[in-house]
């Protein structure tokens, strides 16, 4: 395969560059698909509809519904390479770097907008370029981008903390030693850890650090078996709960989480075991269909911050299924009918009289 | 048989009588009879048509707390318990020689109440026989495609019974 170099842009032939629409309604994307049609080719780019985020070179998110928004941030926050484009009719200053497509979708509004996303992406592909090892233009070159995914998700993005690596290796045992070779036994398969050195509350710190700050190796259960004979095993779960808990506050997502995804419980957190209240209770009643974050915070009435821990945590100690998001579904469960005050009613009752 | 209650089922054994003693504000009222089958050598008497609890709300409405017999050989009874049921409180004896298997006939017995409204379940004894696992009865579970709540319970104990409780309010409530 060629190098990206040799696939430059030039300015005489158009590039083939695609665009993805987030959060739009049906009949909207389209409209989108119909105009991107009928749009007379530019002199820089030809712009064709996209049902996978990744190979697009500029997102169209509706960012006047609440979870357009909440993924507009996202995506700002993620400084992807893709061109962001609200659709808003709302007079509010979007993050700079943000393109705005006024409501309706109209030809007229929508092909000078896609002549600056398309100078503006090249622009970015080409300060990208400058940088040998991120070359990367998956509208372009789809395999080379492939290739260079992990590389760029790792510059782009914050690093990764132990908590993740251990997501990212379950059903394995690693070992974990922190700058002073103190070291940690995770079996991830039987949901044990071992350590000698450390203290609670000094492993909580090392699975929040960064992976630079830590040895990690992977080891067989013959080698875990001779390293922790006289070790007490201690249960992973707990730990892993309360750490994820912690470290969630700021209501960032980890890794591979979306905003825009919705989850399902795979099975029912034991949260007996990890230390409950009744907000999880709640979420977890509602995570046994699939539903958004911001459904959940929706339900709830609380923040975004506290659905988003939530799932963070379930997410580190596997209970979560990502699921295609039905819009059909979601809107059926949001626009349900109205609660049966009756039932809720009785149901506070018997909370009252047993004190739950 | 239409009076407002939770049903407390699951194998012989598995702490029914036991968990709506807990809660209930009078002793249960028990059709007990001595065990005379295998069940002898572990229980000495055995539920034969139901156990009945109550607790009385503050507008004076009572909740019937209804234990069903464990052998399946009265599961004509369990048709008749589930009536004016708001949900069902599945106990399993881990102790059994298959317990995830009782686990899987108590759904299935009672799948079309639990359609209708909702299930928790408590697994006792699991300080005197530790396997299967929560993770095991959870397994089963995501076989079948449900996820109910699963908790490891001391029937005995009445914050044990009231946190399987309120597990099964909140998943109806939010059906509600």
């Amino acid at each position: 395969m060629g190098r990206l170099e040799s696939e430059v842009w030039s300015p005489s032939i158009p590039r083939k560059l695609y665009i993805f629409a987030s959060h739009l309604s049906h009949s909207n994307v389209m409209a989108l698909k119909v105009l991107l049609k009928s749009i007379k080719t530019d002199e820089i780019a030809v712009w064709e509809y996209t049902n996978n985020p990744n190979e697009a070179a500029a997102i169209l998110i509706d960012a006047d519904s609440k979870e357009g928004a909440l993924q507009l941030e996202e995506w700002v926050r993620k400084k992807n390479y893709q061109v962001l484009i609200a659709f808003s009719n709302r007079a509010v200053a979007f993050p700079e770097g943000v393109l705005v497509l006024p409501r309706p979708l109209r030809s007229a509004e929508l092909f000078p907008l896609l002549q600056q996303a398309s100078r503006r992406f090249l622009h970015i592909l080409q300060s990208l370029q400058d940088q040998p090892d991120i070359a990367f233009c998956p509208s372009l070159q789809q395999d080379l981008a492939d290739q260079k995914a992990t590389k760029v998700a790792s510059v782009l993005t914050r690093p990764r903390r132990v908590l993740e690596i251990l997501h990212g290796n379950r059903n394995k045992i690693l070992k974990v030693a922190d700058r002073s070779m103190r070291t940690v036994f995770f079996d991830t398969e039987k949901h044990y850890y071992y350590t000698v050195d450390l203290v609670r509350t000094e492993i909580e710190n090392l699975l929040t650090s960064t992976i630079e700050n830590v040895q990690t190796k992977e080891i067989d259960r013959r080698q875990l078996e001779t390293e922790t004979q006289s070790l007490k095993a201690q249960d992973l779960d707990p730990l892993l709960w309360a750490v994820a808990l912690a470290i969630s506050t700021d209501g960032q997502l980890f890794h591979s989480l979306s905003f825009s995804e919705s989850y399902r419980l795979n099975r029912w957190p034991d949260l007996k075991k990890l230390g409950s209240n009744a907000l999880h209770l709640k979420f977890a009643a509602m995570l046994r269909q699939e539903c958004t974050i911001s459904y959940m915070a929706d339900v709830a009435k609380i923040s975004i911050d506290e659905a988003v821990s939530f799932i963070n945590a379930c997410y580190s100690l596997n209970y979560l299924e990502r699921q295609e998001t039905s819009v059909v579904s979601l809107q059926a469960r949001t626009q349900k009918t109205p609660a049966n005050a009756d039932k809720i009613s009785l149901f506070s009752r018997i909370r009252r009289r047993l004190g739950i | 048989m239409k009076q407002i209650k939770f049903i407390f089922t699951g194998p012989p054994g598995a702490g029914k009588t036991t968990a709506i003693a807990a809660i209930s504000e009078f002793p249960p009222v028990s059709t007990d009879v001595l065990s005379t089958d295998d069940l002898a050598k572990t229980k000495e008497k055995t539920t034969v048509a139901m156990d009945f609890g109550q607790i009385t709300l503050d507008n004076g409405l009572k909740i019937g707390l209804y234990g069903t017999p464990g052998q399946e050989r009265f599961r004509f009874m369990w048709e008749i318990l589930v009536q004016g049921g708001l949900g069902l409180i599945v106990l399993i004896d881990n102790r059994r020689p298959d317990p995830l298997k009782d686990l899987e006939i108590y759904l299935d017995n009672f799948s079309e109440f639990i359609d209708k409204t909702d299930a928790v379940i408590g697994i006792t004894c699991s300080d005197v026989k530790e396997t299967p696992t929560l993770d095991d009865y959870q397994d089963v579970l995501q076989k079948r495609g449900q996820v109910f709540p699963v908790f490891s319970v001391d029937a005995r104990e009445k914050e044990d019974v009231l946190f399987l409780l309120n597990a099964l309010l909140t998943c109806l409530e939010l059906a509600a």
